[in-house]
């Protein structure tokens, strides 16, 4: 029992930065976007976020600044492929080591520098609960706040204006010309929007998961966000359930160590990514389908020869 | 309306408007005028620059030269929101409705309504007005279900809906079937009487003496016949201002070739098909089609004819049942064409169409074995096999180094015909192939497909124009719902018993 507990709570833990990632990428993919870098977003808010924590002592100030760091790559994504027309896929992957590179130079000098990161705080009454309360409502304050991000999120997109110009330019963007938008500014907004989230998640896992930073830290979460958001179908609620699983997958192993297993750490580290994998073979096509007209595109056109 | 009270003046008027594209000479000096409560029909051939003249009225292109008078104040139109803003909204010839969107979030983007898109209220506002216009629409269903006609419906909704008073519809009937054109008729006369006005695009007389009080005829981006009443004229006499020329009858002829002893052209035995829903779409087909036979499908829209030309070509494998062509039996699309099939899609635009490539792309892009060169295709071949089909075949392609996107509606589907059909096929398999041509090319290209029938080939032709079926058909089968509710051959066609059969009526 407190082995499941334990895997749970730790689900919801580990899987809270890669439900910012993922949220991030769903907001740009539904404008028509793929951002492979959104692991590079995720790297330089964790750098970002533990950075100005460290030298503030504040970890919202920290958050904040993981945010805004992610966002600073995104747009950068944006400027390419939106402004400049570069492939996407190019462009993400090359930002993703130009993070790499950034944050292992600006970062060496914070490797094994104490942090007074996110503490865990328990929600009054409701952290009583048995099982779910653990699980739920003993976790720290970004865990919680994304537990408005998502409805938020979902918000935006389905209810509000701007969600109706992002779905537009993800499924048709001539249609957005026509009414006077330009397709242009509303890409490179969704993909900045979605850095800033990434950069969130990048800097949960540096000043309240690990409480520590050193180099490739997110190690390919990032890319696990990505593959999230095609089998939660660009759903944002969907996200939410996909993350935890990852998250528990991840869990898993610790909490087996914890009780003494022997468990090899190279494969504890591999099941997120077979899991992906898994996933992926499984749903295949069907997901495709239902992926956002313009994202279809960015795969199926070629280059006039 | 302000309209009664004032002096009667046009709402739009536009005087000498020029536009050129490099070359080509779209729009010299054209004039025209739209009075409210009156229905002014644009007619002329492909490429005559029908949709540019359009375009421009509702500021996607800036004229050259030339005035536009919007209810009497000249007005610079220089963006689509500045048109709606002087009430004039557009229904494009490709609609730009979003499928995967529901009909409110559509309606939406064209609609301020603040940060939240308050899709409740807005709903209700759309209940209204398509109850006000007669327009029956469902906000909350998906665009991407709804017929072509409903997404028409939903587009005027729109335009209605952002206040104007003009309303610009570009070969509206184009892509609907014969009832949904009345449907849309109805609406066009109700708007009429309501003091709108309409400027429509059509390449069919009948439907300009229906519905219009007014014609304008453009030929070679110049006005022909200015603000001048349609009764005024005899068919011929319109023919000839939008073509140059008179176009003569189809005349019909039996089929004389001999089947004896040659494999079908095309037999389908038991097929069940699925739909792309996952629905059951052909239920139990089987038919066969002779060599140097022209067998035409009727139907309501949506009644299988699409997963029929599809499994016949092997882009959709049946469930259950076979298919083949000449005796092959056919399991995908490479044993259709190697088999001899030609094919002209249902949408040629959304369907076979690369944008970005030129005509003489085109003309490759079909899966079949290339002229080679030493590197690569021999593009000096290709254009001169393809200057040759184009003479041979009259359908007038545009120059082969243009780029498809920039040609008109008609001008890409003569590229498709002309591709396809310049191929000596065993089966030529066409769904809609006159869709959005002008009258002298539906002629043209009803007498190729004759030409190839006589030269031996099998022809399914799939179309909702009745009279086209039964001008040119030797045997007219009608699909309902899946089946084929009925077989009618040349001698015997009946219009009232295919109505009924497209109906599901006991013949
Ligand atoms: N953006 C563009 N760039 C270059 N040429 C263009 C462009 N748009 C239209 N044209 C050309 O202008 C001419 C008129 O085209 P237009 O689309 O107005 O014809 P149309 O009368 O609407 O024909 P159809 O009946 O086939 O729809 C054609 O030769 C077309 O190729
Ligand atoms: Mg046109």
């Amino acid at each position: 029992m407190s082995l499941i507990v334990d895997v749970l709570s730790g689900g919801v833990r580990g899987g809270t930065s890669i439900m910012y990632g993922a949220l991030g990428e769903t907001v740009s993919e539904r404008a028509g976007v793929i951002n492979l870098g959104t692991e590079g977003s995720m790297l330089m808010g964790a750098l970002g976020g533990y950075i100005v924590c460290v030298e503030t002592g504040s970890p919202w100030l920290g958050a904040l600044a993981g945010a805004l760091a992610g966002a600073a790559l995104s747009l950068l994504h944006a400027y390419l492929v939106v402004w400049r027309g570069a492939s996407q896929f190019a462009s993400g992957l090359t930002l993703l080591f130009l993070a790499l590179g950034l944050t292992s130079l600006f970062g060496a000098t914070y490797v094994g520098k104490p942090v007074d990161g996110f503490s865990r705080w328990d929600v009054p009454l409701l952290s009583d609960i048995p099982v779910i309360g653990t699980v739920l409502f003993q976790q720290d304050p970004l865990v919680y706040l994304s537990f408005a991000v998502v409805p938020f999120i979902w918000w935006l997109l389905f209810k509000t204006r701007a969600g109706l110009l992002i779905r537009t330019a993800g499924e048709r963007s001539e249609s957005l010309t026509v009414h006077g938008y330009s397709v242009k500014a509303v890409r490179a907004g969704a993909v900045t929007a979605g850095g800033f989230l990434a950069g969130i998640g990048g800097a949960h896992l540096s000043i309240a998961y690990a409480n520590a930073w050193f180099e490739n830290m997110v190690s390919g979460r990032g890319f696990i966000a990505v593959a999230l958001v095609i089998f939660a179908v660009w759903s944002p609620i969907r996200v939410m359930g996909g993350a935890y699983l990852f998250g528990m997958a991840l869990a898993l192993g610790s909490a087996l160590q914890a009780r003494g297993y022997n468990v090899n750490q190279f494969a504890l580290d591999a099941i997120p990514f077979v899991l992906t994998l898994a996933v992926l073979a499984l749903l295949g096509k069907k997901t495709v389908s239902s992926s956002p007209a313009e994202l279809k595109k960015v795969f199926e056109n070629a280059p006039p020869t | 309306m302000e309209q009664h009270v004032g002096p009667r003046r046009p709402l739009l008027a536009v005087l000498g408007l020029t536009k050129h594209f490099a070359a080509v000479k779209a729009n010299t000096e054209v004039s025209l005028e739209v009075w409210p409560g009156e229905v002014h029909a644009l007619v002329g051939e492909n490429g005559a620059g029908k949709s540019t003249l359009l375009k421009m009225i509702y500021g996607v292109y800036h004229p050259d030269a030339g005035q536009m008078i919007v209810e009497g104040t000249e007005a610079v139109i220089d963006s689509p929101a500045e048109a709606r803003r002087l009430g004039i909204g557009m229904v494009f010839q490709d609609l730009r409705l979003v499928p995967a969107l529901t009909v409110a979030e559509n309606i939406a983007l064209a609609i301020p309504t603040g940060v939240t898109l308050k899709l409740r209220a807005l709903s209700q506002q759309i209940r209204e007005a398509s109850d006000k216009h007669g327009l029956s629409v469902d906000p909350n269903a998906k665009v991407g279900h709804l017929s072509i006609g409903e997404r028409q419906r939903v587009e005027i909704l729109k335009v209605l809906m952002t206040g104007a008073k003009l309303v610009i519809l570009d070969e509206p009937t184009s892509v609907l079937a014969p009832q949904e054109v009345e449907a849309l008729f109805s609406v066009v006369e109700h708007l009429r009487s309501q003091d709108f006005g309409i400027l429509i695009v059509t390449h069919k007389l009948d439907e300009v003496r229906t519905i219009a009080n007014t014609a304008t005829v453009l030929r070679g981006g110049r006005t022909i016949l200015e603000n001048v009443k349609p009764s005024d004229y005899t068919n011929d006499e319109l023919i000839e201002a939008m073509v140059g020329k008179s176009v003569s009858d189809l005349t019909r002829r039996a089929s004389t070739v001999v089947t004896t002893d040659r494999a079908m052209a095309l037999t389908m035995t038991g097929i069940n098909a699925k739909g792309d829903q996952g629905n059951l779409a052909l239920k139990g087909i089987s038919l066969t089609i002779a060599p140097g036979e022209l067998v035409g499908i009727a139907g309501v829209a949506g009644s299988g004819q699409r997963e029929l030309c599809e499994v016949a070509l092997g882009l959709r494998p049946p469930v259950t049942g076979e298919v083949t062509i000449v005796g092959k039996k056919i399991g995908n699309p490479r044993d259709a064409l190697s088999a001899g099939a030609a094919s002209i899609p249902e949408d040629p635009v959304a369907d076979s169409i690369v944008g970005r490539l030129t005509v003489l792309h085109h003309m490759v892009l079909n899966g079949r074995r290339l002229p080679a060169g030493k590197v690569g295709i021999d593009w000096q071949t290709v254009k001169s096999t393809t200057d040759t089909n184009n003479d041979r075949l009259g359908l007038h392609i545009a120059a082969t180094s243009r780029n498809v996107s920039e040609l008109s509606g008609g001008n890409i589907q003569r590229v498709i015909l002309t591709r396809e059909l310049s191929l000596d096929a065993e089966l030529v398999v066409a769904a809609y192939p006159s869709r959005g041509l002008d009258i002298a090319n539906v002629r043209r290209t009803q007498e190729i497909l004759l030409e190839c029938r006589d030269k031996g080939a099998g022809v399914l032709m799939v179309s909702e124009d009745l009279d086209e079926l039964m001008s040119i058909a030797d045997r007219i089968l009608v699909m309902h719902d899946g089946h084929i509710s009925g077989e009618i051959i040349n001698a015997d066609f009946d219009r009232q018993r295919i109505g009924q059969l497209m109906i599901g009526g006991a013949a």
